[in-house]
């Protein structure tokens, strides 16, 4: 049938079963994990929950973190890190000696991981030597950067000065050459024809010259820049005092020194050349600006002309120019004479000026010895500085270990002393607190002994009355079963003589069970010896038996012992017939009974009377009354009563003694 | 014989002498019936006889059962002495 609910079903309806039932079968195991049973929680921690914390939850969290994680983890190395530097640190100078002690085992334990139980002051304590590390390792790396820098830059001054010597070769030789050139240009009159050529070696060796003097120059002013860089090094270096005593400022210094006196030499080489060449340049000069002189003179007479045409001068122009020449060479002359006139002057003043040169140069070589030696001095100041301070601390740490060693020997003779004071003393209060605690426990120990024999004695007096109430109780059991016996005889029999029981056992038993006692053996001693071995008659038995005992004897009341004939037998009988043992008044028991007056049948009555009421003794008593023919017939019943009678009474005797002496016992 | 009680004995004498006599009576029975069947030509007083001879011889055995002669002259020599005293 179509549907009809109205609802159309939607396609998508399985999904969210797809998803609420695992997630409720999870939350159901979650939980009965969490209250009922912890084994399904341990599984389902191992095999839900840490792969989801692990691949799913981690991942997330460090997504959404993001630098937060990084810098966690970039503190572990750093913390790795201290550890491995203290083994670089060995050659370091240590500052003092107490230092060095805690150098070596702080490296064992760097700080981050810290104990919980450490107190502040152990804490402190390992935060200077961190701090103290630290700075070590700073000092360190400055120390190393700095041999760096002053390595490289050493190095860099050498090769530098190397190119510089080799330039200032090349500067001079350039520097010579030019001079020669420009030489052989102005004098050499044998070559004229190459008179270009010839000046044009020598433009080139000018340029050449300016060449190699800019390259001399530049190399020189960064040989300068770099050792002046070293010393500032050096400088800031001494300056500083972590690095102050590191060895290579030495070194850097000689460097500096070697490099700075190489550079002047250099220079002042250079400077010396050049100004030996100087004058010849400036004669050159002076030979290119009369040159030009002339040719202004020329050109201002002749505007025409132009040197170095090939358009033939005319006459006139000649001729001026011959003048111009002639009046020229005139006032050449003129100056000439001049000159020699002023030679000695000028030559004077030339060398003057030479001297002032040449002091100036002497001054710088002066000015560069001086600071060589200066250098030179500063630097061994160091040295011996240095060495001086190392001899100190080698001494200083001398006396300290003596002073640390008699320190110790005192410490250990005074804590000796110290010792045996306070194990004297010591043992004198433990001897006497020990005697204390002894006596205290003696007396302790004697009251609980004393407390002890009390117990003791009680539990035997109890013991004693326990066993004499055991022996009344087997008394009384042993009389218990005599007079059961007594009763009863052998049950399982039917005929009157085998119910008949020894009472040998019992009554050994009640002899036993009595110990020695007097008043149970003089009892004992009355139950007469048949009871022991054959047995007595019970009760009921002898009863049943008075019926017959009873009727023969009524049957044969009349006769005495002689017996009688048959004829008085059969009257006996006859009367016996006649009369009713109920038709007797009975006498009762505290009556005293004139035995006499009664005849058989009387006796007969009252026995029969007091048996039916159950007195089997007044019933014996009566029997026992009767006479005659009677008695003989009730003589063997008799017996038997009264050894029942007997030895019940010894039975009821020892019971009554078993009675009294048990309930002794019991109070 | 059976039973050694003395009230027995009583009750055992009377069946002894009934039997006593009972047999006599018979054998004496016997024997007068062979007497007089014999010696007497079937008469009936043998027989009578015989029969009366074991009564007699019965009782007097019975009687003598029951008797206690001992004792009646025991009896007999004391009431003489008291007699005589």
């Amino acid at each position: 049938r179509c549907m009809s609910s109205g609802v159309p079903q939607k396609k998508g309806g399985k999904l969210k079963w797809f998803i609420l039932l695992p997630s409720a079968a999870l939350g159901g195991v979650a939980a009965y994990g969490e209250f009922v049973d912890p084994e399904v929680k341990k599984l389902m921690e191992e095999n839900v929950y840490s792969p989801f914390q692990e691949y799913v939850y981690k991942p997330v969290m460090d997504m959404i973190a993001g630098s937060g994680k990084p810098a966690e983890e970039e503190q572990k190395p750093l913390v790795k890190v201290i550890p491995a530097k203290p083994v670089e640190k060995k050659p370091e100078p240590e500052k003092t000696a107490v230092k060095a002690a805690p150098a070596s085992p702080v490296p064992a334990a760097p700080a981050p991981p810290q104990p919980a139980g450490m107190s502040a002051k152990e804490r402190e304590k390992l935060d200077i030597e961190q701090k103290l590390q630290q700075q070590r390792e700073k000092e360190k790396a400055e120390n190393t950067a700095l041999e760096g820098k002053l390595q490289e830059l050493m190095n860099v001054c050498k090769t530098g000065l190397q190119e510089a010597s080799e330039i200032q070769n090349e500067v001079i030789s350039a520097v010579k050459k030019h001079a020669q050139a420009l030489q052989t240009a102005m004098d050499d009159k044998t070559d004229i024809l190459n008179k270009e050529g010839q000046w044009n070696a020598v433009t080139e060796a000018f340029q050449k010259r300016g060449v190699v003097t800019d390259n001399a120059k530049k190399v020189m002013d960064s040989l300068r820049s770099e050792k002046e860089k070293l010393k500032a090094m050096v400088e800031e270096a001494r300056n500083n005092k972590s690095t102050k005593s590191n060895k290579i400022l030495n070194q850097a210094q000689e460097a500096y020194n070697t490099v700075s006196s190489k550079l002047n030499a250099i220079e002042s080489a250079i400077a010396k050349s050049e100004s030996e060449n100087r004058g010849l340049v400036k004669f050159n000069d002076l030979v290119e600006e009369g040159k030009k002189k002339f040719q202004k003179e020329l050109e201002s007479l002749m505007p025409d002309v132009k040197p170095g045409k090939g358009k033939k001068l005319s006459e006139e122009e000649l001729n001026s120019l011959i003048a111009h020449a002639h009046r020229r060479i005139e006032q050449l002359q003129h100056q000439l004479a001049n000159h020699l006139a002023l030679e000695k002057e000028r030559i004077q003043e030339a060398l003057d000026m030479q001297r002032k040169a040449d002091e100036s140069v002497c001054d710088r070589r002066i000015e560069d010895e001086a600071q060589k030696i200066k250098n030179n001095v500063d630097l061994e100041k160091q040295k011996w500085g240095e060495e001086a301070r190392v001899q100190f601390e080698v001494e200083l740490r001398q006396q300290l270990a003596r002073q640390a060693a008699a320190h110790s020997d005192h410490l250990q003779e005074v804590l000796k002393v110290q010792e045996q004071e306070l194990l004297q003393k010591y043992e004198r209060q433990f001897n006497l607190k020990f005697i204390e605690e002894r006596q205290a426990f003696q007396a302790e120990i004697a009251g609980w002994v004393a407390r002890l024999k009390g117990i003791e004695t009680a539990v035997e007096n109890r013991a004693a009355a326990e066993k004499i109430a055991r022996e009344a109780q087997d008394l009384w059991l042993a009389c218990l079963a005599l007079n059961g016996t007594i009763r009863r005889g052998k049950e399982e029999e039917l005929a009157w003589e085998e119910r008949l029981k020894p009472l040998g056992n019992e009554i050994v038993a009640v002899y036993d069970a009595a110990g020695n006692h007097p008043f149970v053996n003089m009892i004992v001693s009355t139950i007469p010896e048949k009871a022991y071995v054959r047995g007595v008659w019970t009760e009921d038995t002898l009863r049943e038996r008075f019926e017959k005992v009873s009727s023969v004897c009524k049957k044969v009341a009349a006769i005495d012992e002689c017996g009688g004939t048959l004829y008085k037998y059969f009257i006996s009988y006859l009367q016996s017939v006649f009369i009713s043992l109920r038709s007797y008044d009975v006498k009762n028991l505290n009556d005293q009974v004139d035995v006499e007056s009664m005849d058989n049948f009387e006796i007969l009555a009252n026995a029969s009377y007091w048996m039916d009421r159950g007195d089997f003794e007044a019933a014996v008593r009566y029997m026992n009354q009767l006479q005659g023919e009677a008695r003989k017939v009730a003589g063997d019943w008799l017996k038997e009563a009264k050894l029942l009678l007997e030895t019940r009474q010894a039975a009821f005797a020892l019971t009554a003694f078993a009675s009294a002496s048990g309930l002794g016992t019991v109070f | 014989m059976a039973s050694k009680r003395s009230e027995d004995e009583y009750g055992e004498k009377v069946n002894r002498a009934i039997v006593d006599t009972g047999v006599k009576m018979a054998t004496g029975l016997v024997v007068g019936g062979v007497f007089s069947l014999v010696l007497f030509k079937r008469r009936t007083w043998p027989i009578a006889f015989g029969v009366g001879t074991g009564f007699g011889m019965g009782y007097s055995n019975a009687e003598n059962d029951f008797q206690n002669k001992n004792a009646a002259l025991l009896r007999r020599l004391q009431v003489d002495i008291q007699l005589h005293n």
